[in-house]
């Protein structure tokens, strides 16, 4: 999955940082250029840190305070989106979705 | 924003059949597994991807409907609504209408017709929707161009999500004909007070869009709650283009409404291939460019090998080409499941079926026109061939009956077989109905084979009662001449107690042929070799005329009519001595006849051109082709040969 959103985005001309679990994508964008990023996508079901939690960790940091942040799930209810707002999240893709899916919803939360 | 919609109109289509058939093939595996929950996933998703389609292409009424279909399954995937079998055969009816209001017109047309409309009722009330909120539903999907007021107005944290409140807006007004907006600043604090994370401006707008409210809410679903965004419909004004296509339904039906519209979906690597077959030829034309620029006759072995390697791509680009036209029989093995299901449902019977050789690969268009005779096949066994449940048990056997469908390749030809384990031919049956018909003399000494082939006589049916089923007796004849008209061949085997087994082949492909030339006088004719069974220099002693003119071969024992082939053509010949000649015995698999013929040139393969097409049908002639030398020659049709030379003899 992080393989083919990272190809997706490569393709369309991102630059793209990536890391396993929300622990790592944290500090990894402390280490991007400039120490920030335009977009986060984050997956939900992650190891060390999960998505939730990591998007409130992400939303505390004053480099990714207005970032939009994508969140990845499997479940479209509204329960779930409900609870990604509330960690911070911008808007989600629902899995599965096509490479032209991604590119679309990125549209939704990223100034062109 | 004016795309033209009707190139993907038919690739849609496309893809929806593939929803339509993952839709059903589900929908027949929850029935086994109600409580599997990613299945219920899957049929909703097809559903879903139908509906959005539908709406996006231009075809309202089935968005319209499929919406209905979509609600349902969303209640039952959330547990609301237990999927009993009432509710599964209800879907399955919905199934079969998308798929009509996707081959016709209607679908199109924003109005539902009765049977649609009797289905939402029903749907409705399986969902216990209130029927206001339905038919406001209704009213949203169905019409075109609809009118909108509609506030925005975002909370105040959302800037700390991240979210921009005007990318929703840029969006709207994309997927709007008519868009124009107002910001209210009214919210907006004094400069002390004012909290620059904060949004304090709301939107106020009217639009015109022939997107459902759904659409247009989902297009502010990251920025805004249910309760954020206002729509209200203002008027309904139908479009005038929309107008036109409501006009036009009446007429004739629209050919590009026919699901896939002769679209062949080509797998990247087959046309890979292909392109590397094209980089190869231009590089033979290139060598060959190079040879003949400065040709010396000491350069020939050079010429042969170019000519050589250019043969061997040509031959097989011919092969590759042809194999984009050949499509596995899953797509119409798919259908069967829900035939068998359906039928030994509203029949009281167990049946299993199984199938092998989907994969078995055959022409498109070969596979749309053998998907109806097969389904025919096969809803005979299941009511006429399998016993019901007592009646099997009573003579030993297993209560649930045993269908099973094979496809494979054998030489040129795909076999088709469909057997069951029911109760077998009634030889005696048949042949009294067949005297009794007329069909056949009474007292004739006849075959098994014989027998057994008279059910696809026309208006042929053993059936007692007349069931909606089967047994009107039209069917069996349509079958055996569909097959007849694809080149193909059906026959039956039968034993009493243990079961029926109906063979159907049929050649690969349609336009292409493996024949054998032959020439009578100076023209040159094709006989297809699959219809060869040898080629004989008669012995004069062999040689027998009987009952006046008729002329006979004895072949080892067996006794043959000679076909003058000149004579039938009424052209010149070289011989006319069969002992002189040569003779081609031909069969259509149930006779033989011998040909003769002046000579055998060779064995090629020949492209099929319809004679029907460009002149009008000949007997005794399939088709043409134009041979290597650019002469055309005919290529010959054997059953129908076959059928001639018996005529001539009744004559006689």
């Amino acid at each position: 999955m992080r393989q083919m959103v990272s190809f997706t985005l490569k393709g369309a001309g991102f630059q793209v940082i990536e890391g396993s679990n929300g622990q790592e994508a944290l500090s990894r964008i402390d280490s991007a250029p400039n120490g920030k990023v335009d977009l986060i996508i984050t997956d939900l079901n992650m190891p060390v840190m999960d998505g939730l939690s990591f998007i409130k960790q992400a939303r505390t940091k004053s480099s990714c305070r207005f970032t939009p942040i994508l969140m990845l799930t499997t479940e479209s209810s509204d329960a779930r989106k409900a609870e990604g707002k509330a960690a911070g999240a911008t808007g989600w893709i629902v899995k599965p979705f096509q490479p032209d899916q991604l590119l679309k919803v990125i549209s939704k939360v990223l100034p062109a | 924003m004016n795309v033209d919609m009707d190139q993907f109109l038919s690739a849609f289509l496309v893809e929806a059949q593939e929803h339509i058939e993952v839709f059903e093939s589900t929908l027949l595996a929850v029935e086994d597994d109600p409580s599997n929950r990613e299945q219920l996933n899957t049929i909703f998703r097809c559903a879903h991807s139908i509906k959005g389609g539908a709406a996006t292409f231009g075809l309202p009424g089935v968005a319209g409907f499929t919406h209905h279909v979509e609600t349902l399954l969303d209640d039952i995937r959330a547990g609301k609504i237990q999927l009993t079998t009432t509710i599964s055969r209800l879907l399955f009816q919905c199934l079969d209408e998308i798929r009509l209001l996707l081959a016709s017109p209607n679908g199109a047309v924003p109005e539902l017709s009765d049977s649609a409309k009797n289905l939402v009722s029903q749907l409705q009330i399986a969902s216990n929707y209130s029927s206001d909120e339905a038919s406001s539903v209704q009213l949203e999907a169905a019409s075109g161009l609809l009118e909108y007021e509609f506030l925005f107005q975002p909370k105040a944290d959302i800037l700390a999500r991240g979210c921009d409140p005007f990318l929703p807006l840029l969006e709207l007004e994309e997927v709007c004909t008519n868009y124009s907006v107002k910001a209210d600043t009214s919210r907006v604090p004094s400069l002390e007070d004012f909290d620059p994370e904060q949004c304090y401006l709301s939107w106020k707008g009217q639009i015109a869009t022939e997107h459902s409210a759904n659409e247009i809410r989902e297009i502010f679903d990251f920025v805004a709650d249910t309760e954020d965004i206002d729509l209200f419909p203002i008027q309904q004004n139908v479009h005038t283009a929309q107008k036109e296509v409501t006009g036009n339904s009446g007429g004739s039906t629209n050919p590009s409404f026919r699901p896939d519209a002769g679209i062949i979906r080509v797998s990247s690597d087959k046309m890979d291939r292909l392109v590397n077959l094209i980089g190869e030829l231009v590089i033979n034309q290139s060598i060959l460019d190079a040879v003949v620029a400065d040709f010396t006759p000491n350069q020939m072995g050079n010429l042969i090998d170019a000519v050589a390697s250019m043969a061997r791509a040509c031959r097989e680009l011919q092969e590759r080409v042809m194999s984009i036209r050949l499509v596995p029989l899953r797509q119409a093995f798919g259908r069967f499941p829900r035939v068998v299901h359906d039928l030994s449902n509203s029949l009281g019977k167990q049946v299993e079926l199984t199938m092998s050789g989907e994969d078995t690969e055959l022409d498109k268009a070969l596979v749309e026109a053998i998907c109806d005779p097969l389904t025919h096949l096969i809803r005979n066994s299941v009511d006429h061939g399998l016993e019901s449940e007592s009646e099997r048990v009573a003579t030993g056997k297993s209560p649930v009956g045993h269908l099973h469908v094979n496809a494979s390749h054998e030489g040129g030809s795909v076999m088709l077989e469909v057997t069951d384990d029911g109760k077998g031919l009634d030889k005696d049956k048949i042949l009294a109905k067949a005297i009794d018909r007329g069909l056949v003399q009474a007292g004739t000494a006849m075959t098994d084979e014989a027998i057994h082939a008279l059910i696809f006589a026309p208006g042929f049916s053993t059936a007692d009662a007349i069931t909606d089923v089967s047994g009107r007796g039209v069917g069996m004849d349509i079958v055996r001449s569909t097959i007849d008209n694809l080149n193909g061949n059906v026959s039956v085997y039968s034993n009493p107690g243990q079961g029926t087994r109906v063979r159907i082949r049929l050649p690969l492909t349609m336009a292409i042929l493996e024949g054998l030339s032959l020439s009578i006088g100076e023209e040159i004719y094709v006989l297809p070799l699959t219809a060869i069974v040898e080629s004989i220099q008669p012995k004069k002693e062999d040689l027998v005329t009987i009952t006046g003119d008729e002329e006979v071969v004895r072949v080892r024992g067996e006794v043959l009519p000679v076909v003058r082939l000149h004579q039938l053509f009424n052209s010149p010949s070289y011989i006319s001595d069969p002992s002189k000649g040569l003779l081609v015995i031909v069969s259509d698999d149930e006779r033989k006849v011998a040909l003769l013929v002046d000579e055998l040139i060779g064995q090629n393969q020949v492209v099929i051109k319809s004679m029907e097409a460009n002149y009008r049908k000949v007997e005794g002639v399939a088709g043409a082709t134009i041979l290597g030398d650019g002469r055309v020659a005919l290529i010959l049709d054997v059953p129908e040969l076959v059928r001639c030379a018996d005529a001539a003899a009744r004559a006689a």
